[in-house]
């Protein structure tokens, strides 16, 4: 089914989305050497790049590591990576793209990437593939391993892999204690 | 060097390489990450050392402990600062009896 042609609601129940959602876990330890298709890469990356993006300027790069030395590399320059993923995508901001969004280019730019990331996140949850972002990583360290240039800068980390260890769901706030309804402080029951 | 001094030193280096990224990283984190990465490290010495075969009861159960409770910094600070406080005096009692 192409874009244009699926349902409102692109055929995906609300039911089975927001379960998507809820089940999707950081999960941090993953199978030893289990390798991700690359067809499945190609389907969360596909994920990221549908992402909306202010102006739609989409400011992002991907960068998707499979090479098994070249994950050993990231992780040593990745404090916030705990394990060894099966792959990794580097998502970064292009800064000659993100600079049409003027003086709002780089929150905005920092926000499009975002919004791919978690895109990214709830299509390999859907593939069974487990995920985690990771900001804890040395930014110019990466950039100098991976032969960035100067403006590709590598704002957010996502490790892949099949679970080992499925973590129970973080505790979250109260949709009352966090959500209002038509004026600040009239609590959502 | 040769066959497994090669690997430990190999291993040693990533250890080395995540303080390093680690002293980067904590001038802007959460300062219960200064902890943490401290811990990570600790983990992962002791990992290695089990490899070479270096390691005994005591490292062993230290591994396990953090291991068990790391996970706490995210969870809640308190409950994470109560776990490093026990796990010293785990350490003061295994450091008495050495
Ligand atoms: C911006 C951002 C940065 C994160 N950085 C890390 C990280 O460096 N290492 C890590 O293990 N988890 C990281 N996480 C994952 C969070 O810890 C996780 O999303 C949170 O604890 C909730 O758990 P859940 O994703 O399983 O629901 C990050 C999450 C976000 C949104």
């Amino acid at each position: 089914m192409s874009i244009e042609e699926a349902p409102h609601g692109g055929g995906c129940s609300a039911e089975d989305l927001l379960r998507l959602i809820k089940t999707r876990r950081s999960v941090r330890v993953y199978e030893a050497g289990r390798v991700i298709p690359l067809e499945h890469i190609r389907m969360i990356l596909d994920a990221g790049r549908w992402a909306p993006s202010g102006s739609n300027i989409q400011p992002w790069v991907f960068i998707a590591v499979r090479d098994g030395e070249v994950i050993r590399k990231i992780r040593m320059l990745s404090p916030g990576i705990f394990s060894f993923p099966s792959a990794i995508i580097v998502l970064c901001i292009d800064r000659e793209h993100s600079r049409r969004g003027g003086r709002m280019g780089d929150t905005m730019a920092l926000m499009d990437v975002s919004m791919a990331a978690q895109n990214m996140m709830l299509q390999a949850h859907a593939l069974g593939i487990a995920s985690c972002v990771v900001l804890s990583f040395s930014k110019n360290g990466v950039a100098r391993l991976l032969d960035l240039p100067e403006h590709v800068e590598p704002v957010l980390l996502l490790t892949l892999g099949y679970a080992k260890i499925r973590p129970k769901p973080p505790r979250r706030r109260g949709l009352e204690e966090v959500a209002h309804i038509d004026r600040y402080g009239r609590r959502f029951k | 060097m040769t066959g497994m001094g090669e690997g430990l030193s190999e291993e040693l280096f990533e250890l080395l390489s995540f303080m390093i990224s680690s002293a980067q990283g904590l001038f802007e984190e959460p300062q219960s990450y200064g902890p943490l990465r401290l811990l990570e490290a600790a983990k992962r010495l002791v990992e290695i050392m089990e490899k070479h075969g270096l390691a005994g009861e005591a490292e062993r159960r230290i591994r396990s402990l953090i291991e068990e409770n790391i996970h706490l910094v995210l969870s809640s600070e308190e409950d994470f600062k109560a776990f490093v406080d026990k796990l010293v005096e785990e350490l003061a009692s295994i450091i008495a009896s050495r």
